[in-house]
């Protein structure tokens, strides 16, 4: 029997790609100043959710969304995506859910960068 | 083209660029992407700092963020186009609508690129709307 294995697509291989023609330490401090934002926009975007706030959600996701396509993080941009959506619905049921979910993302991306960034070196 | 001197007497000839974004990640990865190719005279983090920017530094080129405090690229679009006319103004979406891409474009932007694409690409982009530019207008009086 063959067993089949889905994995998600973490990082975008042709943004990527051109990211790493950049010298090494751009780079490192570019990623280094994402994955820091990021995390702030984690932080707020929970005491959003906590509040009911859609608008703060969809702005604060939007952000995360457009800096995340820029560096080729695609599972993040998706996971952003989605909060989008569901704070310009107004739908935010599944909104812890969403925002594990994203949190989950920037733990997988932050450790594709670094895994790329020691494998380049 | 704004060309600058540089301190071993080169003249600098690449395109003078100015990037507005909120976002210091975007405005960061947009400088060391474009660096290159482009001569980035400042960043803007809202549409009133990249008016003013615009009007100070008279840049061949602005790469203006949709969404930004201030009023967005609605309001730094037209503000740029009337304080600097001869700078290109591109816009960066991220997934804004069409009508609000088109009432940009009618405001004086002449090309939008989506965020997601490559830094070679996004050059391109600047590169091929900066050759669209509409050439400035030759004064014929006589002396």
């Amino acid at each position: 029997m063959t067993t089949l294995t889905l994995e998600a697509e973490v990082l975008q291989e042709e943004v990527i790609r051109e990211l790493e023609t950049l010298e090494a330490l751009v780079l490192s401090d570019l990623l280094g100043l994402y994955i820091r934002e990021a995390a702030m926009h984690l932080d707020a975007l929970s005491s959003a959710f906590d509040r009911d706030d859609a608008a703060t959600l969809g702005a604060v996701a939007h952000t995360l969304k457009g800096s995340s396509s820029s560096l080729g993080a695609l599972l993040v941009t998706q996971s952003a995506d989605a909060i989008v959506t569901a704070a310009r619905t107004g739908d935010l049921q599944d909104g812890f859910e969403l925002i594990e979910a994203l949190k989950h993302a920037l733990e997988i991306t932050d450790q594709a960068f670094r895994e790329r960034s020691a494998g380049s070196r | 083209m704004t060309a600058g001197p540089l301190d071993n007497g080169w003249v600098d000839q690449r395109p003078t660029l100015l990037i507005a974004d909120d976002d210091p990640v975007m405005r960061t990865a947009l400088e060391a992407q474009l660096g290159a190719e482009f001569r980035v005279l400042a960043l803007a983090a809202d549409a009133e700092e990249a008016a003013a920017l615009a009007a100070e530094h008279q840049p061949d080129l602005a790469l203006i963020d949709v969404q930004m405090p201030a009023g967005g690229a609605r309001t730094a679009v037209p503000e740029i186009v009337a304080c600097s006319p001869d700078t290109c103004v591109v816009v960066l979406s991220s997934d804004e609508s069409e009508s609000l891409v088109r009432e940009l474009l009618s405001a004086g932007a002449l090309a939008y690129v989506r965020k997601g694409v490559t830094g070679s690409m996004l050059a391109t982009t600047l590169a091929r709307a900066l050759k669209a530019r509409p050439a400035r207008p030759t004064d014929l009086t006589p002396a």
